[in-house]
Order: C-alpha cells, then structure tokens, then sequence
C-alpha cells in the first residue's frame, strides 16, 4: 500500500500540467489510475499545489509554499517599508517525522511517557516467551492437580498395601464418585480453559494468576499433610484415605467454580459505558461492559471495532481537500481615483480581498462534499443499472430451452463480466476502493453469486458496502494482529470511570472514554385505572 | 362609534386593569361554536361575564359583546387561549377594545 501512495504522488506532479487543460467536462475522470479530487472548470487557471502532509513526497518541488505581496513597482518612489510580504511558512514535509510514527510493535521509537509506563517491565524482546512459560506453568500446575487424588489414592496401594484395611462397600463408593467428580472436573476444565487465547495481553492477567496460585497452595497443603500424616506413619485406614481423596477432589470443582465466576460470569454485569472514537475520520461507538481491567477491556474493544466500525479508508479523507490549501495569488492593486498617498488604502484593500478570498475557500469544502457525494450517487445507479443488464443475461442451464453454450460458473462470470467492468471500475475509483479489488477476485466474487443463484444488488452489495474492519484483516489473510495501548494507569487495573486510554495501530487510534451507567433508582406509582374518566370540554370560559 | 376594517360597526372601549380586567370571554375558532348562547355558529370571542364594579363594566363592556380588536390586534379569527394572552398582557395596563353588539349593529 505504501509503495502505491508514492507512485500515486509523482504522477499527480507530472501530470499537473495536463489536468489543468483537461476539464471541460465536468464528469470525467482522469485516465490516471489514481486521482485525488477532481479538478473542475474553476481550476483551470490556477496552478494546483498538493498540499499533502505525507513524508513520502519527499522529492517533491516545494516552489510554491511562498508568496510575496508587493505593492506594483511603479510606486517604488515610496518608501521601502510599505512593502507588505507575506509568507506562507514553507510546508515542510517532513514534520510529520516527529511526532508519534508508531508503527506495528516498535515501541522504541516513540517519545511518548505514557507509552513506556504502560509498556511494563516486560520489554517486547522477551515478550512471547513469558507468554509461553506463563501457559507452561499453568499447565503443568493443573496436570499435577489432576493426577493428585488419583496419586493419593494409589500410592498406599504400592507401598504398603499388606498392612491396608480391604476396600469395602462404602470405600468403593467412594472410588466411584471420585472417579466421577475427575471426570466433570474434566470436561469442566476443558471447556473452559482449553481454548485459544483470543488476544496476548501486555500485563498478567490477575485473576488467572490468582487461581493458579490458589490452586498451588492447595495442593502443597494437601501433599504436605499426605506426606506427613499418612505416608510416614503408613496409615492402614484405606478409607480414610480415600476420603481425603475425594475432598481434594471436592476442592478442586470448588477452584473451578470460583475460575469460572472470576474469568466469566463477573464481567457480564455492565458497570460501565465506553465511548470509542477513531482517530483518523472521527467515527465512534459506544458499548456498554462489565467490571474489567483496562487490559480486557481493550481486548474486548477490539473485537467490537473489527466488527462494527467500517474499513478506514485513507485516500477519503483526502478527497474534497485539493482545493483548500490552494493558491494564493499576487494581489495586484490598481488605484483608479488617481496617484497619492494611499498606502493604509492598499493595504487594507489587500486585506480584505484575502479575507475574502478565505472565506470563499471555506465554502469551497463545502460544495466540494456536495460535488462528490453527488458523484458517487450518479456512478452507483449507473453501476446497478449494469450490473442488473449483466445478471439477465445469465440463465440456468435447465430454464434455458436454446442451444447456447453450456458454462461453469467461473466461465459465466468471466462472459458477463465486460459488460460492467466499466461501470464498476469507474465507480470503484470514485470512492477508492480499487486497490482492494483485483479482477480475479472480482469475478471470483461474482462467479460465487451466479453460482449460489443471488442477484445484481447482492453481487453489489460487496462494492456499495465495504464492511467493517474484519473484511479487510480477512482480505488480506493476517492471522495476526498488532496493537498498542496506551494509558496512564498500569493497565491490570480495573476500569474507572472518567478514565481514558488509547489503543494505536499505525494510522488508526482509538481513543476510550470511560463513563459509569448511573444508578437507576424507580418508584413504582400505581395505575389509577378507576378514576381514569374524562369529560370533553368544548366551551371554555376563561376570566380576563 | 367606528368601524372595523371590515365594515362592522363597533364601539371602541377601553379597559383600565384594576388588577384585572373584570370580565370572562367565551368562544375561539377551536372551540364548539354550534353551543354560542349569543350568536350561534359564531366562532368570535364573546364576553360572557362582567364583574360588578370592575374595570370592565365602568368601561362600557356588556355581556354578550363580541370583541374584535384587542389593542388593534383582530381576534376575530383567534384561537380561545390567543385571544386570553393578548388580553392578559402583564406588561400592559389598560387594554383597548373594539367590540359590536347587536344592538348596534341593527343601528340603534
């Protein structure tokens, strides 16, 4: 994507010259690929200057960032100081370097406090591998808590199993149920805690490392008291021993429970309202959520974000803004009422034409927004138009009573295709989206839709909507990906409200706001259905 | 004696208000105008009470008078609470009125 943007700029430089020649009519668009904002009539005798803040038209001719007004030399006769400059500080195009310029997972290179606080102890170096020794640990921890009964059970049964009582009836139950608790300890466990983490998470999750540790101290107490008690003194109450068995076991479901209220029923409460604000185009959302730390609160955020909020496309926002920071032409004074002394008169005179000229700038925006969203309205019909043309054209092989060639859908879809291509491409381009789109996914596309039977609007349904967030990590196939948080708080702790912090990747920042859902407090007022009678009053008097 | 716009012969009176302006109006284009005690189906503002000894009655003001001006605003085609705001102006301390009567118009 990148390496497209810069083919993008030089072309738009070169072929300045030519656009400037080109637009007597107003609906057609530039034959080059990529255009960002059309240059109508109005522009044809002004020279263009893209003002884009980006720091890959590095190489670009800066020429037109200063502009002197100057009073017309035949005046030189006065004075050197009513010369009135102005300069337009020249745009340097690299000041964008130095601010935050984050990308992915580089968190060196920002100059960001906030960012190192909430970075931890933890440096990204060693980053997957405490991720991967914290699920080691666990695991082996609840291995070993697994086997224990059983271990207790079978350890008196191999060292010392002549001096045992024998088993009787209750003992056995008692092996039975055990046996049973292990296996919905199981399935529970399973369940629960097998499944793949959804999100890597900067800091330790508490609740998770309370509950190992909870279980740890569980089973040193319970191995410290077999050890002492029992192997030692070689107890030969079998059943007793079975008992304590199954009241590890016992414990064990407790812990569970517990893990599933601390890890999955707490946060189902909604405490708090989150507003999230995209930084780039200003979207936003809100979303209500429980009691969370600021850590799973974002993870959680993200998820929503992949599906809710539409794809950032940044080649929009640039479209209405190639008039703006536009030409700002000598003023050449002309004094019609004859010579004089009228320096104050020309300088004000200057100042209220670029005020004016200011002004009628800011309207530009406007009319500019108008202009293209009419575009895309136009080209969309046109669009649905073609495409519904194109979908007659196809019919099943059985409706069909001539002899016509017999095509797969792949085939069907490459024949229909020519017919709008035109009209897709042109309304692609218009609302830039064509580097998302290569022909052979476009006719893969519609060779899906033919084949499932679906119509022109649902074929176009992929153009007109581009989707959230989700269809665009899915396009490209990313398995992963990398985001940054930053808040002032270390992030394992719980939300508060009045809180904010930032989720980056790159272009994209999100920025939460976190607010409390108030206290609702009702009071029940009873319906008062007998005295509900009315009287209709037609005549009324009033006293004046 | 005068004449409204409209060429209704009507008197002119006005109210000084002490602290009101001691009467009670009925009717207005929203109201039921089929139940006028004093002109059936007349959608007019029509005077129905007048206090003893009020601002009203030293006027002039009778019972039965259809008000059509209200300091030169028409309430001919005034809606019921309309016509009270204009009437009830706190800022004003007299109101002037035009107002016909049946008597006059008949000419007598």
């Amino acid at each position: 994507m990148d390496s497209d943007t810069t083919i993008q700029s030089e072309k738009s430089n070169h072929s300045r010259k030519n656009r400037r020649y080109k637009n007597r009519d107003t609906d057609c668009d530039d034959d080059s690929d990529y255009n960002y904002g059309r240059r109508g009539r109005r522009s044809r005798n002004h020279e263009n200057s893209d003002h884009e803040p980006s720091r890959r038209r590095s190489g670009m001719n800066k020429s037109d960032r200063s502009v002197t007004i100057q009073t017309p030399p035949r005046s030189e006769g006065d004075d050197r100081d009513e010369v009135i400059e102005v300069q337009i500080l020249p745009q340097d195009d690299n000041w964008g370097d130095n601010t935050t310029a984050i990308t992915g997972t580089s968190d060196r290179s920002s100059m960001d406090d906030l960012t190192r606080i909430a970075k931890g102890i933890e440096d990204s170096v060693g980053f997957d591998c405490s991720r991967y020794f914290g699920l080691l640990v666990t695991g082996i921890l609840s291995f070993i808590a697994f086997l224990s009964p059983i271990a207790f059970v079978v350890i008196p049964q191999i060292m010392w199993a002549d001096e045992l009582f024998p088993c009787d009836t209750s003992c056995e139950g008692l092996f039975i149920s055990m046996s049973f608790k292990l296996l919905i300890l199981a399935i529970g466990s399973w369940a629960l805690f097998f499944r793949k983490p959804k999100s890597t998470l900067p800091r330790i999750f508490v609740f998770r490392m309370t509950l190992m540790a909870l279980v740890f101290v569980f089973l040193v107490t319970y191995w410290l008291f077999y050890c002492v008690r029992i192997v030692s003194k070689r107890d030969s109450n079998y059943y007793g021993i079975v008992l304590y068995a199954v009241s590890l076991v016992d414990a064990l479901v407790f812990i569970h429970y517990v893990g599933v209220i601390l890890l999955e029923l707490r946060q189902l409460q909604t405490l708090y309202t989150l507003k999230v604000v995209r930084s780039p185009d200003g979207a936003s959302k809100f979303y209500s959520v429980g009691q969370l730390s600021i850590q799973r609160a974002a993870a959680w955020i993200l998820e929503q974000y992949y599906r809710d909020f539409s794809i950032y496309n940044p080649h929009l926002l640039r479209v209405p803004t190639s008039r703006i920071a536009k030409r700002l032409s000598n003023f050449k004074f002309y004094n019609v009422d004859g010579p004089g002394n009228n320096t104050a008169e020309r300088s004000r005179a200057i100042m209220a034409a670029s005020a004016h000229q200011r002004d009628a700038r800011r309207n530009e925006r406007f009319y500019e927004e108008e202009d293209y969203v009419r575009r895309v309205k136009k080209r969309r019909a046109r669009l649905e138009v073609a495409a519904e043309e194109a979908f007659t054209h196809i019919k099943r092989l059985h409706q069909d009573n001539g002899h016509h060639q017999i095509m797969n859908p792949t085939e069907a879809a490459q024949s229909i295709f020519p017919s709008l291509a035109r009209a897709l491409q042109k309304y692609l381009r218009v609302t830039r989206q064509q580097p998302k789109w290569s022909v052979e996914k476009i006719i893969e596309h519609l060779a899906t839709c033919i084949s499932y039977n679906l119509s022109a609007k649902a074929f176009l349904e992929a153009f007109l909507q581009p989707g959230p967030c989700i269809v665009e990590t899915h396009r490209v196939e990313s398995k992963c990906e990398n985001w940054e948080l930053v808040s002032d708080t270390v992030v394992s702790r719980p939300l508060k409200a009045d809180h904010t912090f930032q989720l980056r990747q790159g272009e994209v920042m999100l920025q939460v706001f976190v607010m409390k859902t108030p206290h609702f407090r009702m009071f029940e007022e009873a319906y008062d259905y007998k005295d509900n009678k009315f009287t209709l009053r037609l005549q009324s008097e009033t006293s004046v | 004696m005068s004449f409204v716009g409209s060429g209704i012969p009507c008197v002119e009176i006005t109210v000084v208000k002490n602290p009101g302006l001691g009467f009670s109006i009925a009717g207005g284009i929203d109201q039921d105008a089929s139940k006028n005690p004093f002109s059936t189906n007349d959608k007019g503002i029509f005077v129905t009470k007048v206090a003893s000894g009020g601002p009203a009655e030293l006027g002039g003001l009778q019972v039965g008078d259809k008000i059509l001006e209200v300091n030169g605003y028409d309430v001919t085609m005034a809606t019921h609470k309309h016509a009270v705001k204009l009437l009830s102006k706190e800022k004003e301390t007299q109101v002037m009125l035009k107002v016909t009567r049946p008597s006059i118009i008949r000419g007598r």
